[in-house]
């Protein structure tokens, strides 16, 4: 008569750890892909609809055309610095319809590493048609991090 | 035998350790989560909250200028203007009705949170100019002397602002007052956001400054109060077309005449023609009929004014003489401070809280509107 080891216990508490460790995983899995408020999503969000609502405030007051057409950067650059809360930080780029870069200068607001390190940057696009007559449409991309 | 009992105790081992992890790590992530998510739900409650009061009219849709106003009226809460499809253009006259001092008449700040489904909620809305303005008075006898800094929220200084002032002041030449005002010439501030503007008046015997700022054309328009009693002398309501003034509850009963009104607009500061004078009807005091002197101004509202200033003649307190007063009223905001608030910090719970900014115009100046949304303990 041979000796046996009984294994069926074994084998439960196997199953057990198992079952133990996919619940686990589970969890640990839906606790990763949870969009919490400090995501990316919702932040940007936000500051989105902040850098909308700045450009058409300075839109409806007739001061973003002027601006952009007559190529008042420097105003730009201050009526966007005023009218930002504090610890908001912004880049502006001006296009036209080819793609091509209007601004001559840096219309920014923050260091250039707040744009680059930053994980949770905003970007708004806003289309001014045209100046008093004349039709020449201007593509204006607002990108906003907070510091 | 032994290799089973060994087989066990790994067993227990691995089990008590996923216990833990699962009692322990386990909950915790999912407590994050769930501050994170309470979190958002505050976001997403002060970002409804905010859209409701900006972009809504409210109802009905002029139920600021309502007189006389009863805050039960308002059936629903916005501060949009109606008269515009703009977005973010508010009602002067509802935003007024946010001064917890308005003698016109205020909304409470329970009655907004009801209005606005927010039980449960704290909150605190702040109306702020863009940029603060403030005046050292560094005058020296005849010579006026002002040292004015603008900065940013945070305090940054504003370089090459434009900073132009008028000066509304009253003189006494022989035994006669006189109020008269002069626009000073305009400067720019400097590297460090100051600059320095001086005017020499002999005989003068009260003075208030009015400031207008302007940065890449947008402006803001404040008047620095450089003495004390004025400010007591009265308080002011105006409400569309209506200007109420009366005397405060625990200052110097003496009787007031108003004389004359200053209107200062965002362009301009003219004297508002047929306000005031020597008449009866132009006092207050404390008596039956007196109490308020209430004037209705047709167009008044249609030249957006920002301030009017009141040449009042009356009597400090242990000073025999009456003489004349400057008073400064604004139907947008409290310009002591220049902000206007609603709403404190009480209360808060350990959650934190969720600052929304939007920019704003009223009367055609833009102003920053701050909502703080918390969580009530």
């Amino acid at each position: 008569m041979g000796k046996s080891r009984n294994t069926k216990g074994q084998m439960r508490v196997i199953e057990t750890i198992l079952a133990s460790l996919v619940i686990v995983f589970a969890l640990t899995f839906v606790n990763i892909f949870a969009v919490t408020p400090y995501s990316t999503r919702y932040e940007t969000g936000d500051l989105e609809k902040l850098g909308h609502n700045i450009l058409h405030d300075l839109d409806e007051k007739r001061l973003l055309t002027r601006f952009v057409y007559e190529q008042e950067w420097e105003n730009l650059t201050a009526a966007l610095t005023v009218s930002l809360p504090t610890g908001v930080y912004f880049n502006l780029t001006v296009f036209d319809l080819e793609g091509n870069v209007v601004n001559n200068m840096q219309i920014r607001y923050g260091h250039p590493e707040v744009f680059s390190t930053s994980n949770m940057t905003a970007s708004v696009q806003y289309i001014v048609p045209g100046y008093q007559t004349n039709y020449d449409p201007r593509i204006l991309r607002l990108e906003l991090v907070r510091g | 035998m032994i290799g089973t009992v060994y087989d066990y105790l790994m067993a227990t081992v691995i089990v008590g350790v996923i216990f833990v992890a699962a009692v322990v790590v386990v909950p915790n992530a999912s407590q994050m989560n769930l501050l994170y998510v309470d979190q958002q739900q505050l976001r997403n409650t002060a970002l409804e909250a905010l859209k409701a009061m900006l972009l809504d009219t409210g109802y009905p849709l002029n139920w600021g200028s309502q007189n006389p106003f009863d805050q039960n009226s308002v059936q629903r809460f916005g501060l949009a203007y109606s008269g515009t499809s703009s977005f973010y253009v508010l009602d002067p006259e509802k935003v007024q009705r946010l001064a917890i001092d308005s003698p016109a008449g205020n909304v409470d700040y329970e009655v907004i949170r009801e209005k606005l489904r927010l039980q449960g909620y704290g909150f605190r809305i702040r109306v702020m100019p863009l940029f603060n303005v403030t005046v050292d008075d560094v005058s020296q006898g005849d010579d006026l002397l002002f040292d004015i800094s603008v900065r940013l929220d945070d305090g940054r200084p504003i370089p090459n602002a434009m900073v132009t002032a008028t000066l509304l002041y009253v003189e006494t030449i022989g035994n006669k007052e006189k109020f008269s005002f002069s626009t000073l010439l305009g400067k720019r501030t400097d590297e460090l956001g100051k600059c320095t503007i001086g005017h020499h008046l002999p005989d003068l015997t009260g003075y208030i400054l009015v400031l207008k700022v302007t940065v890449a054309d947008m402006a803001t328009i404040t008047v620095p109060y450089l003495e004390g009693f004025a400010q007591n002398v009265a308080e002011a309501s105006i409400i569309g077309d209506t200007v109420t003034l009366n005397i405060p509850e625990g200052t110097h009963p003496s009787e007031r005449t108003i004389l004359n009104m200053t209107c200062v607009s965002e362009d301009e500061v003219w004297n508002y023609p047929g306000v005031g004078g020597r008449n009866p009807e132009d006092k207050m005091n404390s008596g039956e009929g007196y109490q308020y002197w209430i004037q209705h101004l047709p167009g008044l509202s249609h030249d957006s004014p920002l301030f009017l200033i009141f040449n009042i003649h009356t009597q400090e307190e242990d000073v025999g003489k009456k003489h004349m007063v400057l008073f400064a009223a604004s139907p947008l905001i409290n310009i002591q401070s220049g902000l206007l608030q609603l709403g404190s910090l009480s209360g808060q719970s350990s959650g934190g809280a969720v600052k929304l900014t939007r920019s704003v115009d009223i009367w055609g100046m833009t102003y920053i509107f701050e909502l703080l949304l918390w969580k009530e303990l």
